[in-house]
């Protein structure tokens, strides 16, 4: 079974992987690497939290735990903006309302993910049609 | 494996300790003192806790100071990174804030209130900490 697959094309590190929580933390320290190693400039720390709230909630929402699931990660840089692209096998879920309507499900453990990762300054959008998610930050140079 | 649990609601001590007993040889402290003093004790008498799950919201003294005084304890001890006790905090809903400063503190996860069942051994599962399952 294919665990975790990375290529490094056009600046940019495209990783697929099962859908496994060992998998979550292999992938995680391994973009810690390739950052470090680039000289990106940003917060390994903001990073690491916002790769692991990431990567956990496509594990478990958008892939229901099943390690036969295959998650997507792109991390890259551009326009002085670190950007993380998230996609899964999931149905996906309204991200606007998840995080705009007080009686939606913001509250939920993945809901408070997503805010975790607004107040380190990331900027969020989603794509409904391939069930991805993506977060950017301006590089801090 | 050994857990410490840090939580001074009583009833949601008891919910957390029948969950997690199946994986665990728990401990329980209900408040902040109580969980240095056996966290402590457990260190220098040759038989840490794997895990701590604390409760952020304490009287006195809350989980994020609880927190940061075990890892200076490590510190002072030689213990760093991956060898201190892996540290869950357990917090109230829309509790981002805290969590965001218990990460910055140097703990591993976070559960959120009211627990589950599923959600509680999915974070096991995500740090490694269900070696010593039960069938």
């Amino acid at each position: 079974m294919q665990e975790i697959v990375y290529k490094n094309i056009d600046k940019e590190l495209q990783i697929t992987f099962n859908a496994d929580y060992q998998n979550v933390n292999k992938v995680v320290k391994n973009i810690l690497g390739y950052i470090e190693t680039n000289l990106i400039p940003v917060s390994a720390f903001d990073i690491g939290v916002t790769l692991h709230e990431l990567l956990v909630n496509a594990v478990r929402h958008g892939s229901a735990s099943d390690n036969t699931k295959i998650v997507h990660v792109v991390v890259g840089t551009e326009s002085g903006r670190l950007y993380i692209k998230v996609q899964d096998e999931g149905l996906g879920f309204d991200l606007e309302k998840k995080l705009c309507n007080e009686k939606s499900n913001v509250l939920e453990p993945h809901g408070m993910g997503l805010n975790i990762i607004k107040s380190l300054g990331f900027s969020l959008s989603y794509n409904r049609i391939n069930n991805e998610i993506c977060v950017s930050k301006e590089l801090s140079n | 494996m050994k857990a410490l649990i840090v939580e001074d609601d009583f009833l949601s001590r008891k919910i957390l300790l029948k969950f997690l007993t199946p994986y665990f040889d728990c401990d329980v402290a209900t408040d902040g003192d109580e969980a240095l003093e056996a966290f402590k004790y457990a260190f220098n008498n040759n038989d840490k806790y794997d895990a701590v799950f604390l409760d952020i919201m304490m009287p006195k003294k809350n989980g994020l100071e609880v927190l940061q005084e075990i890892r200076e304890f490590e510190h002072d001890k030689d213990i760093m990174g991956l060898d201190g006790a892996k540290i869950i905090m357990t917090t109230a809903l829309d509790d981002s804030k805290n969590v965001l400063s218990a990460f910055k503190k140097g703990c591993e996860g976070y559960i959120v209130k009211p627990y589950q069942k599923e959600i509680i051994i999915e974070k096991l599962e995500e740090l490694g900490l269900t070696e010593s399952q039960l069938n």
